[in-house]
């Protein structure tokens, strides 16, 4: 005969000895499962935490070494020229590289460099959330310009280009999703040294 | 042929839902009729608890696995920014011109002033995010640094800081030489 008296109120209490018939009861399986759910709950929790930090950090890490590319770029560049200049911006560029570079600022956004016919620019664009972008340019003998852009751009407040104490400079910040990485380049061309 | 049936009490509610089955393999029993024992404990709430208090140890160590790789990570970041600065500094030593030290009394990053011989800066490697909820400001100092120059051997340039703060033991000295370079 069936005994649902066993179903709902089952004979074994805690610490006793399980007889021989006995497997779990329902209050037991219930208990198992909630543990289980709870232990796994909060370890996925963890977990999913622990991936959305390990992404933030890769993408910091990237793109802290594409901007330190950036600055070994820029610093060969203001390095090995043979003629420079800092511009307010792109307009003042002369037209093609055999024109001469005429005037330029102090400080401004546009940097170019000048070395053997080949010309790097380096200019500060302004982005619409606060931070730019750095757009490098580089102009071969054959006119074609092979651009790359570098994003996450804070200037420093002086401006990004500089010849600060006669020392040409670029200084520009990096803002990730995690922190703030500061970068500093210093180069004097061939010619000033 | 029904007589050979016995009825178990309880048989359908109360059933374990794990049973153990033991088969002798050789030796006891008939050969045409294998001996079986039935062993019908479960496991008890104990048991269970105890497994799952098991588990959460784990899941915690491996939580703690996780801990010590962000901080890894995180010293491996100052390690590189360290390094950064040495290579800037270096290359500011190199190019700015001498009498500029002479003549600033005051430091600014922006500014290009090197380093005299025996002067240190301060400064600081990581500007995490603010998360107090404010944001202002948006970013903090965190792991002040010292960096100072020697002119002995052509110039040195020495950036010490402490990986864990308020920690003498922590301490990271990162060394450059100009003349190396």
């Amino acid at each position: 005969m069936i005994c649902l008296s066993n179903l709902v109120f089952p004979k074994r209490a805690l610490g006793e000895t399980p007889n021989a018939n006995s497997g779990f009861t329902l209050v037991e399986l219930l208990a198992a499962i909630i543990s289980v759910v709870v232990v796994l709950g909060a370890a996925t929790g963890f977990m999913i935490t622990a991936m959305a930090r390990q992404k933030a950090v890769l993408e910091a890490s990237q793109l802290e070494a594409i901007h330190s590319q950036l600055a070994a770029s820029m610093s060969d560049a203001m390095k090995t020229a043979d003629d420079f200049q800092i511009f307010p911006d792109t307009t003042r560029l002369p037209a093609s590289i055999q024109t001469p570079y005429g005037g330029g600022v102090p400080a401004g956004k546009v940097l170019s460099c000048r070395r053997a016919a080949i010309q790097r620019d380096f200019e500060f664009k302004d982005g619409a959330s606060g931070s730019g972008e750095i757009i490098q340019t580089t102009t071969g003998f054959n006119g074609t310009p092979v651009v790359k852009a570098y994003a996450g751009v804070q200037p420093a407040a002086a401006g990004i280009f500089s010849m600060e104490n006669g020392l040409l400079q670029a200084h520009w910040s990096v803002v990730t999703s995690m922190e703030r990485l500061d970068f500093n380049v210093y180069g004097t061309p061939l010619n000033m040294r | 042929m029904i007589a050979g049936f016995q009825f178990r009490p309880h048989a359908v509610f109360n059933t374990p839902i794990r049973r153990v089955v033991r088969r002798s393999l050789g030796g006891g029993g008939h050969a045409d009729t294998p001996t079986r024992t039935y062993s019908a404990a479960g496991f008890s709430l104990i048991e269970v608890l105890a497994s799952v208090l098991v588990l959460s140890i784990a899941a915690l160590g491996v939580t703690a696995v996780w801990a010590l790789a962000d901080q890894k990570a995180l010293y491996v970041r100052l390690d590189n920014c360290a390094t950064r600065i040495l290579n800037e500094y270096a290359e500011l030593q190199n190019f700015a011109p001498s009498y500029v030290a002479d003549s600033q009394s005051s430091f600014d990053e922006t500014g290009g002033v090197p380093l005299k011989p025996g002067e240190s800066r301060q400064g600081y490697l990581y500007h995490p995010r603010n998360s107090d909820g404010r944001n202002e400001p948006a970013f903090l100092n965190e792991f002040p640094y010292q960096i100072s120059f020697d002119n002995a051997g052509g110039g040195v340039l020495s950036l010490t800081y402490q990986r864990n703060p308020g920690d003498p033991a922590s301490k990271v000295v990162a060394t450059l030489n100009l003349n190396s370079q």
